[in-house]
């Protein structure tokens, strides 16, 4: 769930139809979107494409790759066939690769008229355009709502500003379905639900994973809503209208008033996710995109930076001690998933990673890399400029924590016994040994056992024997 | 995650808008001035959709000076940029366009006012190229006392830094676009500017449109690690700019791309900035000569008794 399993490449692979995809790829925010998602090989292939005449034999594309680059390039090539950028085909007797046409279209009408100005023929007065701060609180506020009700299973739900006056999403239902959460079995309760294994994941996720998993969610239930034929748009214009929130640096307001009704039932819901900030001014109310929503369309390198500018408090010793400024609830639980709590000051938390606190988080299905991945994401300017960030001591011993619950593998094997001759215990012996597939021994009781996949060659063996001494 | 490191750079193109340079491309079959505009708008755009960490700014040059024409508003101080980002509305190419067309038109009032003297001169590229490193210099200046800043207000963390000069940078490319020869008078001014830009790691592209090879911009693209590039078909600009100079560094690795196959090393001498093949060498300070001088010209090194190096 953490690197890049999740987000919009893998929301394209695997969430949507082909049908969908088609109606995407004519979509403009969404093409640039995805580009900017894709890892930077495929993005200047798709660039040296986009000017040709849509097809390029597959010979010339395979000349591009420089002497150490041909596994990257042949890697790239094989992605954008999978999200169907690239199609190989043949045409007048050579193989060559031929671009989506309306993903090349759409490309080309960003590259030529400067697609990252948006509906800005409205300009907010003075008095409706935010501080910066104010929205980043904003966006922080509603966020760690959201996963705080993760994290606690009751309590608040974010809440949709009131002034919208559209039907609020259900949080709850939200993150069941995503199965981040569970309903408690032992409680029975009807409001109550716990976290799963996966929302332990997802807690440890970096933010651009944690808002897709969100996002692709409630993708899935407008989608829904669609098939039911109770409203809800086209499921490639909710994504379009999504990637749009964040694409538009600086002139990227948006005038509710203006909005279509299902793109208006969209922006109220994303308000409540904390990707747009409701501002009254001029008898109108202004949708203000935040730093979500642009982490949201950044291709999750764009997000990794911000995450790691602004929001850097853990320091980690080579002790194992674990120092964290932060004065968020949600940051405290999620440190508690694998950290044990030794003191917890106002604006300090101090921890002890410890096997008992590491096991307890692998066996939640956490694994080491992504403990030591969050250290690492999180890390306090001072702590990140330092090189191992993590300590190595601590990132290995976790590491050496993950293995120590594996060192047992279980592998089926067969157990020969009741041999009917010290002859015939003897061939299989050699014989078993000959396949290098002798697994025991035992010429006391005359045992033997080899793994459960030689078990045809042994039987075979044994037959010829038997028949051949007459048993 | 190493796929997916941050390949976003800050990229400053010069475009050369000398009269010499407009009147070479207004001969060039296919390409003019218009043309070379759109096709690097064009670019510029693609540019920008690659990465939305991607910063550019853009310089023009002529024989009257170097001027910025256009700067992403992350390239602006905060307080410009929050007044830039309430004012604008319109697409960044229709900025460039925009400045570039003030130059453009700035270096032609020039023109007429100087009555015509500057008809057939090149660009004072030095200069350019030492204002965009400057340029260059003060962003990044402001961001190190950003970095400390926000550490010191941050105030929850212990005190002290000198992390902020640990964070990594944001990879810095130059992108020449000339057309005009070079001017040897320079010779010392813009080797100096290229071992600046190799110091501070700035990569130097260049775009030769103009007749025969320049050899400072080869000599630029070799030392600091960027590409020369000469065009077979100067007309289809657009597909060298978008499949060799929007590669970021990182990326060039993995691709094969046009190498700088013959770099022109000749010196200018320091006495009559001539273009020399082999010339005298001061001893003590390397400065360059094209006749044996009794005394060096710079450190005043006395060569008498025939000590000048050849």
């Amino acid at each position: 769930m953490a690197d890049g399993s999740s987000g919009l490449v893998a929301f394209i692979t695997s969430g949507i139809t082909p049908l969908q995809l088609e109606r995407l790829f004519v979509q403009p925010y969404a093409v640039v979107a995805i580009l900017r998602s894709l890892p930077p090989l495929a993005r200047h292939i798709l660039l040296r494409f986009s000017c040709t005449g849509g097809t390029v034999s597959t010979a010339t594309v395979s000349t591009w790759g420089g002497s150490d680059g041909q596994g990257k390039l042949a890697a790239a090539l094989e992605e954008l066939e999978a999200l169907r950028l690239l199609m190989q085909a043949a045409c007048k007797g050579q193989a060559v690769y031929t671009i989506h046409a309306s993903f090349q279209a759409q490309l080309r009408h960003a590259m030529c008229s400067g697609l990252l100005v948006g509906h800005a023929a409205t300009l907010p007065p003075r008095a409706a355009v935010p501080d910066a701060a104010i929205l980043a609180a904003y966006a922080r506020q509603q966020w760690e709502a959201l996963l705080l009700y993760l994290v606690g299973g009751e309590g608040t739900t974010p809440v949709a500003p009131p002034e919208l006056q559209a039907a609020s999403i259900d949080i709850r239902g939200l993150l069941v379905a995503a199965g981040l959460m569970a309903k408690d079995e032992r409680t029975q309760r009807q409001m109550s639900a716990g976290i799963t294994q996966r929302g332990f994941q997802f807690l440890l996720a970096d933010l651009y994973s944690q808002l897709w998993g969100v996002v692709r969610q409630y993708l899935s239930g407008l989608e829904a809503q669609a098939s039911d034929g109770a409203g809800g748009g086209d499921l490639a214009v909710a994504i379009n209208f999504l990637l749009c929130l964040g694409l538009q640096e600086g002139c990227n307001v948006m005038c509710h008033g203006q909005l279509g009704n299902a793109e208006k039932a969209i922006a109220a819901h994303m308000c409540q996710l904390g990707l747009l900030l409701p501002v009254a001014g001029g008898g109108e109310l202004w949708l203000h995109p935040t730093r979500l929503a642009a982490v949201l369309a950044g291709g999750g390198r764009g997000g990794e930076a911000v995450a790691a500018q602004e929001d850097g408090y853990v320091i980690v010793e080579s002790n194992f001690r674990v120092y964290a400024y932060t004065t968020s609830a949600v940051q405290v639980a999620v440190l508690r998933v694998f950290v044990r709590c030794d003191v917890l000051l106002p604006n300090l938390f101090v921890g002890t990673i410890t096997r008992d606190s590491a096991t307890s988080a692998l066996g939640l299905g956490i694994t080491s890399e992504q403990m030591v991945a969050f250290l690492r994401q999180h890390a306090h300017p001072r702590a990140a400029a330092r090189v191992p960030t993590v300590p190595s001591v601590v990132a290995d011993q976790i590491r050496l924590w993950q293995q120590e619950l594996t060192r047992l593998q279980m592998h089926s094997a067969m157990l020969y016994d009741k041999f009917e001759s010290q002859e015939l215990y003897i061939g299989a012996v050699e014989h078993a040994r000959q396949l290098g597939a002798l697994l025991f021994r035992c010429d006391k009781r005359m045992q033997l056992a080899v793994p459960a996949a030689l078990h045809g060659a042994m039987r075979t063996h044994l037959q010829e024997r038997k028949r051949a001494l007459g048993l | 995650m190493a796929e997916f490191a941050d390949d976003s750079s800050l990229l400053a193109i010069l475009l050369d808008v000398s009269p010499s340079a407009v009147v070479h491309l207004a001969s060039t079959p296919g390409l003019s001035l218009q043309t070379l505009l759109e096709q690097l708008l064009i670019f510029v755009n693609a540019f920008s959709l690659l990465n939305d960490g991607n910063r550019l700014a853009v310089f023009t040059a002529g024989p009257s000076g170097c001027q910025l024409a256009y700067c992403s508003s992350s390239c602006l101080p905060p307080a410009a940029a929050a007044e830039a980002a309430a004012e604008r509305g319109t697409a960044p190419s229709a900025e460039v366009l925009k400045g570039l067309w003030q130059a453009i038109a700035g270096t032609a009032a020039a023109e007429k006012a100087g009555g015509g003297t500057f008809a057939g001169t090149s660009c004072q590229f030095s200069s350019a190229l030492s204002r965009m490193l400057c340029f260059i210099n003060s962003l990044q200046c402001r961001a190190a006392a950003a970095a400390a800043g926000a550490e010191l207000s941050g105030g929850a963390g212990p005190s002290g830094g000198a992390s902020a000069a640990v964070r990594k940078q944001q990879p810095m490319r130059l992108l020449c676009l000339t057309a005009a020869p070079d001017v040897p008078s320079q010779y010392i001014a813009v080797m100096n500017s290229i071992f600046s830009a190799q110091r501070s790691g700035v990569l130097i592209d260049a775009c030769q449109l103009g007749v025969g090879d320049s050899s400072f911009l080869q000599q630029a693209a070799h030392l600091t690690g960027g590409i020369y590039l000469k065009p077979d078909k100067p007309q289809a600009l657009l597909q060298y700019l978008n499949s060799v100079f929007s590669l970021d560094a990182s990326t060039r690795q993995y691709l094969r791309l046009p190498g700088n196959t013959r770099v022109d090393f000749r010196a200018s001498c320091f006495c009559h900035k001539r273009q020399i093949d082999l010339g005298f060498v001061c001893s003590a300070c390397l400065s360059i000569f094209c006749e044996q001088l009794p005394a060096c010209l710079t450190c005043g090194t006395d060569f008498q008794g025939g000590q000048g190096k050849k």
